[in-house]
């Protein structure tokens, strides 16, 4: 059987349906692919920007690392650094106190000598001293003497004494007055302590005081009396007096100079790691300073105040710190 | 205190020379028993009284030398042992290092002092570090040898050589 053409004979020139059709899907194809290729181009192109960008953040984040790193280092040295620097203000404000002292000291040296030529000069006018040592003597007796004579000759004789003591009103007066106050411009001289405690037992093991006066005080047959051998002197008794309060009265204690040079400044060192220690030996020496601040008459005159400040080992002593 | 006693001159460090001490020994002797006084000045009358405050005694008084013997040294050395070991019965319980040559000077001074080491070096006397200073004490074990030298009839080999 044959089949007709249903166009006439011209049905060739038109593509049938699924031609038409399988081409569109062939075009549809090579748009899609060119398309997803294309795409797949710009992923790749995106990974690559985000590969550099990864990069790039890991090396922000390894600089950052390395940075923190730096950070930490200078965070760990801060405490150390702080006591290098307390170190050195400790150092410098010894320094600035020991040299108002020395002035404070010679001011006092020559109010001392004012007080003793006004004295000299007193004691020297005839018979003054047999005077006022009969003076004494009556007083001593006085109050014996009197019970035992009649009234009219123990009025006379208060009349007398009264009578001396008004002549001597003046030497007595001399020798009463303490050394004329000096303007030390001082005020306040910081004694440096600090308190070695052992890392097991907490106990206080050590002690030192720094005052800011010349090592040479301790070499004492080669300095002249004044008034900072007069405080060490003080402070030097102050010690002793505080380590008997706790026990502690077969400490060893060692004059050192510091810093270590010879022109250094006079450090007191306590050993108590073999005492049987009852007490809390940076108490009772703050009390026994209080003490001697209220009643040493060289602080007053001088207008001078003893204060204890306690700082830490490593800023009195740093272990391996270089001297700037 | 009295206006006289105002007059007075002497210093701390006059005082120390007078007891013979350093400043900085009286100053620790005084802070251990009755602290410094607010003025430091001081007259006679202090001297013996801190002297005893402060414990200090004079073992060899006028310098006298109780045991008598022709070799100086010798009889320097018994006289120690003899104190020594009068100090320990006695109930002495310790005294300070430098009584022990207190009254004597010079080279009288200086032979007792290494006699004193000696002594320690030997056992027969110990050492205590006080904060006042030195002390000694006289263990009762060794007050036989020490009457043993007082006596002059055994010496250790050393101390012999204090007046060879």
């Amino acid at each position: 059987m044959s089949i007709a053409p249903t166009d006439g004979g011209r049905g060739g020139d038109k593509p049938s349906g699924v031609n038409t059709a399988l081409e569109e899907v062939s075009r549809w194809k090579e748009v899609e692919e060119r398309r997803l290729v294309s795409k797949v181009h710009e992923i790749d192109d995106e990974e690559v920007r985000v590969q550099d960008a990864i990069t790039e953040l890991q090396r922000q984040l390894e600089n950052l690392g390395a940075i923190r790193g730096e950070i930490e280092v200078k965070k760990d040295a801060v405490p150390r650094e702080a006591a290098r620097r307390m170190h050195q203000a400790v150092l410098m404000g010894l320094k600035d106190d020991a040299a108002l002292l020395k002035q404070c000291s010679e001011a006092y040296g020559r109010a001392l000598s004012a007080r003793e030529t006004r004295i000299a000069a007193q004691m020297s006018r005839p018979g003054v001293l047999e005077k006022l040592e009969a003076v004494e003597r009556f007083e001593e007796v006085q109050e014996d003497l009197m019970s035992r004579i009649p009234g009219l000759y123990r009025l006379a004789l208060i009349d007398r004494h009264e009578a001396i003591k008004e002549e001597l009103r003046t030497v007595i007066d001399a020798l009463s007055d303490d050394a004329s106050p000096i303007d030390s411009n001082l005020g306040e001289v910081t004694l440096i302590a600090s308190e070695d405690v052992h890392v097991d037992t907490g106990r206080v093991e050590a002690v030192a005081i720094v005052l800011p006066i010349p090592f040479g005080v301790s070499k004492w047959r080669d300095w002249s009396e004044d008034l900072r051998s007069v405080i060490a002197y003080r402070v030097v008794g102050a010690i002793s007096s505080a380590l008997t309060q706790i026990n502690a009265d077969n400490a060893e204690i060692q004059y050192v100079s510091y810093p270590k040079e010879n022109d250094g400044l006079f450090a007191v060192q306590v050993w108590l790691g073999d005492s049987d220690v009852d007490g809390d030996f940076s108490k009772s020496f703050e009390t026994e300073i209080e003490k001697l601040c209220d009643c040493a008459s060289e602080l007053q005159i001088a207008s001078i105040n003893l204060k204890v400040s306690w700082q830490h080992p490593e800023v009195v002593a740093p272990g391996d710190l270089e001297e700037d | 205190m009295s206006v006289l006693r105002s007059s007075e001159r002497m210093s701390f460090r006059d005082l120390a020379s007078r007891l013979e001490l350093s400043p900085f020994e009286l100053a620790r002797a005084m802070g251990k028993s009755e602290g410094l006084p607010s003025i430091l000045r001081f007259g006679e009358a202090d001297v013996d009284r801190i002297r005893v405050r402060v414990g200090l005694t004079e073992w060899w008084p006028n310098g006298l030398i109780p045991v008598e013997d022709h070799v100086k040294g010798r009889a320097l050395v018994r006289s120690l042992a003899q104190k020594l070991s009068a100090f320990q019965r006695e109930g002495g319980a310790s005294t300070r290092a430098d009584n022990l040559f207190r009254g004597l000077e010079g080279e009288e001074q200086l032979l007792v002092r290494r006699a004193v080491n000696l002594f320690h070096q030997n056992g027969l006397i110990d050492r205590l570090s006080r904060t006042d200073g030195l002390y000694v004490s006289v263990d009762t074990l060794q007050v036989s040898s020490l009457e043993q030298i007082a006596a002059g009839t055994a010496f250790p080999e050393n101390i012999q050589k204090l007046w060879a």
